[in-house]
C-alpha cells in the first residue's frame, strides 16, 4: 500500500470531501457523522489514500460549514456550532456579519493548522496523555463547563441558574449511563434515548428565533450597515489581535479532541465559557463580541486533530465522527492501533496533511463565498422563515428518520421563543444539556471506582478543580468591582 | 386600619391593571415548577443512584423558580413592572399551527409534495407575497430539496 498526498486526482477528492462537509456543515442538523456515514460507501471503489482524503477533507471542512448558518441564521449547523450562536448571530443582527465570518473562517483555519500540528508532535507521546484523563478529569471538565451558565446568562442570574438545571434535566432523560435506569420516559418510546440535541438546538435557536422574527416583519439585520457585506478583513485582523485568546483555545479544543467520547459540542461550550471567564472586559459576551466567535471556532476545528489521537494510536474513537472514520479507516484495511505508527507511518502523515489543507481550504472557499451568503441577512424575513422551518424540521428528521425528533424542535421552538421573551437564557438551557450526560456518568463512575476522594487525589483532577474556584472567584471579584464603578 | 384598606384596594386596583406580559411570565414560571415536581415524583420510583442528581436538580429547580415567582409577584405589588416584549399569542399559535401541519404532511406524505405546497400556502397565506413570488420560490425550493435531499442524501430522508 503506497499513499501518495500531491497529485492530481488526489487533491480533486480533498476538494471534493471539502465541498460536501461544507455543504453538509451548512444544512442544519446534519453534521460530520451522516456526512462521513454517507461518504464511506462512497470510496468503496477508491484507492485508501483517495479515500481518506476525501474524508478528512469533509470531516475537517464541516464545522466551519456550520458555523456559517450559525452566525448568518441563528441556526447552528450542527451540534458543534452552539456557542458560536451566541455572539456570531448578534454580529449580524448589528451588520457585522462580514466581520464574524472573517474572524470565523480564520480562526477555524488557524485553528485547525495548529490541531493537525499538535497531532503531528505529540503522536509520540500521545499515549500517555490519553491515559492521564479518567472520570475525575471528566467530571472536572464538565464542571468547568457548566460555571459558563452565571456569564451567558443574559438579564437574571437566577433565570441562567433556572435555564440550566432545565437543560441538566432534560439531559437525565431517558437511559442512565451508569445503573441502565430508564428515566422520564414517560411511556414514550421516543424519550428511551434522550433528548438529543440536534432537534434541541434547531428548536431553540433557528425555530424561536424565526417565529420571533416573523412576528416583528423585520429582515435578521436590521441595521443599514448589513446591505453592504464589509468588514472581512477586519475580522481576519481580529483573530490576531485577539492571538492569545485564539491561542488558548486552540489548546483547550486540542485537549478536549484527544479525550475519548468527550465530543465536539462539549469542546465548544467549554472553550466559549473560559473565553469570557477569563475576558478581562466581559459585558460584550453574548451581546456580539467578536471574541465569542474566535474562540469556540479556533477550539471547533483544534478539536478535529485532538479526536485523531486516540483514533490513530489506540483505535479509540475521540467522538462519533471519529468512530465512522476509524470504520473506513477498517473499511480499507487499516488497522488503527500501537503499530500504526510504526507500520503505517505515511498513511498517518497523508491523514494529517488532509486536515491541514482541509482546514486551509475550506475557510478559503467559505470567505469566498462569505460576502454573497451574509446578503441572506437582509432579505425580507417572510422568505427567510420558511427556509428555515422547513430546513430545521426536515434536517432533524434525517438524521435518525424519526418524526419525534421534528415534535421536539416545534416544541423547544416554542419554549425557545418564552425563554427569549421572558429573558431565560436558552444558551445556558443548552450548556446544561450537553454537559449533562458527561457531569452525572463522570459522578457516579468516580464515586463507584474511587470514592469521593477520587475527585482530589488525581493531579489534573485537581489542576481543573483549583481553575474552577480560581475562575469563580475571579468572577466574582470582577463582578462586584464594575459593580462598585458603575454605582 | 383604613389606611390599610386603601392601600389595599389600590394595589388590587393596579393588579386589575397589571401588564399583561407579566402575568405571562409567572405563567412560564408555574409551567416549569410543575414540571420540577413533576419529573420529582417520578425520579422516587428510580433506583437510587439514578434519581440521586435529578432530584438534587428538581429541588434546586423548584425553590429557584419559586423565588423568581415570588419577585415577580413582589414587583407587581409595588407596581414595579418591568416592560417585558409583547408576546403575539395568536399569530405566535398560527405559525405553531402551520409547523404542526407541516410534520403531520411530512409524516404522511412524500416530502416532495409537502415541500412546494407548504411553501406556496405559507408564503401566500401567511407571508401575503404575491402568487406569482410564492410559486416561484414553491418551485425553487422543490429543486433545492430534489437535487439536495432527494439526489444527494436519500439513503435517509422519507419518500
Amino acid at each position: 500500500m503506497e499513499f501518495e498526498i500531491l497529485n492530481f486526482w488526489s487533491i480533486i477528492y480533498l476538494l471534493f470531501g471539502i465541498l460536501i462537509g461544507l455543504i453538509f456543515g451548512l444544512l442544519p442538523g446534519l453534521g460530520g457523522v451522516q456526512c462521513l456515514a454517507l461518504l464511506t460507501p462512497i470510496t468503496y471503489a477508491l484507492s485508501p489514500n483517495d479515500a481518506l482524503l476525501l474524508l478528512i477533507g469533509a470531516a475537517g471542512a464541516v464545522p466551519f460549514g456550520g458555523s456559517v448558518t450559525s452566525i448568518l441564521l441563528n441556526t447552528p449547523g450542527t451540534s458543534q456550532n452552539t456557542a458560536t450562536v451566541l455572539d456570531g448571530f448578534p454580529m449580524t443582527c448589528q451588520g457585522k456579519a462580514g466581520q464574524a465570518l472573517g474572524a470565523a473562517s480564520t480562526a477555524s483555519a488557524l485553528g485547525g493548522i495548529f490541531g493537525a500540528i499538535v497531532l503531528a508532535l505529540i503522536i509520540p507521546i500521545g499515549r500517555s496523555l490519553v491515559m492521564a484523563f479518567s472520570y475525575p478529569e471528566y467530571f472536572m471538565l464538565a464542571a468547568l463547563g457548566l460555571s459558563v451558565i452565571s456569564v451567558v446568562s443574559e438579564q437574571s442570574l437566577l433565570k441562567g441558574f433556572i435555564s440550566g438545571i432545565l437543560g441538566l434535566l432534560f439531559a437525565s432523560f431517558g437511559y442512565d449511563p451508569v445503573t441502565g435506569s430508564l428515566r422520564f420516559s414517560f411511556e414514550i418510546n421516543y424519550l428511551w434515548q434522550g433528548v438529543k440535541i440536534v432537534p434541541v438546538l434547531l428548536g431553540l435557536f433557528a425555530i424561536a428565533e424565526s417565529i420571533d422574527l416573523l412576528q416583528k416583519g423585520q429582515p435578521i439585520a436590521v441595521q443599514s450597515a448589513s446591505t453592504k457585506i464589509t468588514g472581512i478583513g477586519e475580522g481576519i485582523k481580529s483573530v490576531f489581535k485577539h492571538f492569545g485568546l485564539f491561542f488558548r483555545s486552540s489548546v483547550m479544543g486540542t485537549i478536549i479532541g484527544i479525550i475519548p467520547g468527550v465530543g465536539g459540542s462539549v469542546a465548544n461550550v467549554v472553550v466559549y465559557g473560559f473565553a469570557v471567564q477569563t475576558a478581562k472586559e466581559k459585558g460584550s459576551f453574548g451581546k456580539g463580541d467578536i471574541r465569542g466567535v474566535i474562540a469556540p471556532e479556533a477550539a471547533n476545528n483544534a478539536k478535529e486533530g485532538g479526536a485523531l489521537l486516540p483514533t490513530l494510536i489506540f483505535g479509540i474513537p475521540g467522538g462519533a465522527e471519529m468512530a465512522v472514520l476509524l470504520g473506513a479507516l477498517m473499511l480499507h484495511g487499516i488497522q488503527p492501533g500501537p503499530r500504526m505508527l510504526l507500520d503505517h507511518a505515511d498513511i498517518v502523515y497523508s491523514i494529517i496533511f488532509a486536515l491541514l489543507a482541509s482546514s486551509i481550504l475550506a475557510s478559503v472557499i467559505g470567505l469566498c463565498l462569505a460576502p454573497y451568503a451574509a446578503k441572506i441577512t437582509v432579505a425580507p424575513v417572510k422568505y427567510i422563515a420558511p427556509v428555515v422551518f422547513s430546513l430545521s424540521l426536515v434536517g432533524t428528521y434525517a438524521v435518525n428518520a424519526e418524526t419525534g425528533d421534528m415534535i421536539v424542535a416545534l416544541i423547544f421552538g416554542v419554549l425557545g421563543y418564552f425563554m427569549k421573551h421572558y429573558g431565560y437564557s436558552r444558551a445556558a438551557l443548552v450548556v446544561g444539556l450537553v454537559l449533562g450526560d458527561l457531569f452525572q456518568s463522570a459522578y457516579h463512575q468516580t464515586i463507584q471506582a474511587m470514592g469521593y476522594a477520587g475527585f482530589f487525589n488525581r493531579p489534573i483532577s485537581i489542576g481543573l478543580f483549583i481553575l474552577i474556584i480560581a475562575l469563580i472567584v475571579w468572577t466574582v471579584i470582577r463582578y462586584r468591582r464594575e459593580k462598585h464603578i458603575m454605582t | 386600619m383604613d389606611r390599610h384598606k386603601v392601600s389595599t384596594r389600590k394595589t388590587y386596583n393596579d393588579i386589575g391593571a397589571i401588564n399583561i406580559k407579566t402575568t405571562g411570565e409567572i405563567v412560564f414560571n408555574a409551567v416549569i415548577l410543575v414540571f420540577a415536581i413533576v419529573l420529582a415524583i417520578a425520579s422516587l420510583g428510580y433506583n437510587p443512584t439514578a434519581r440521586l442528581i435529578p432530584l438534587i436538580l428538581c429541588i434546586i429547580l423548584a425553590i429557584l423558580v419559586v423565588i423568581q415567582i415570588a419577585k415577580r409577584v413582589q414587583s407587581i405589588w409595588k407596581n414595579k413592572i418591568e416592560d417585558l416584549p409583547q408576546i403575539g399569542l395568536v399569530s405566535l399559535f398560527r405559525i405553531v399551527l402551520w409547523l404542526v401541519c407541516f410534520i403531520l404532511a411530512l409524516k404522511y406524505i412524500n416530502y416532495l409534495i409537502v415541500i412546494p405546497v407548504f411553501f406556496f400556502l405559507f408564503l401566500f397565506y401567511e407571508g401575503r407575497v404575491r402568487l406569482i413570488h410564492a410559486v416561484i420560490m414553491a418551485l425553487g425550493m422543490e429543486l433545492f430539496y430534489y437535487l439536495v435531499f432527494y439526489q444527494f442524501l436519500n439513503s435517509v430522508l422519507p419518500r
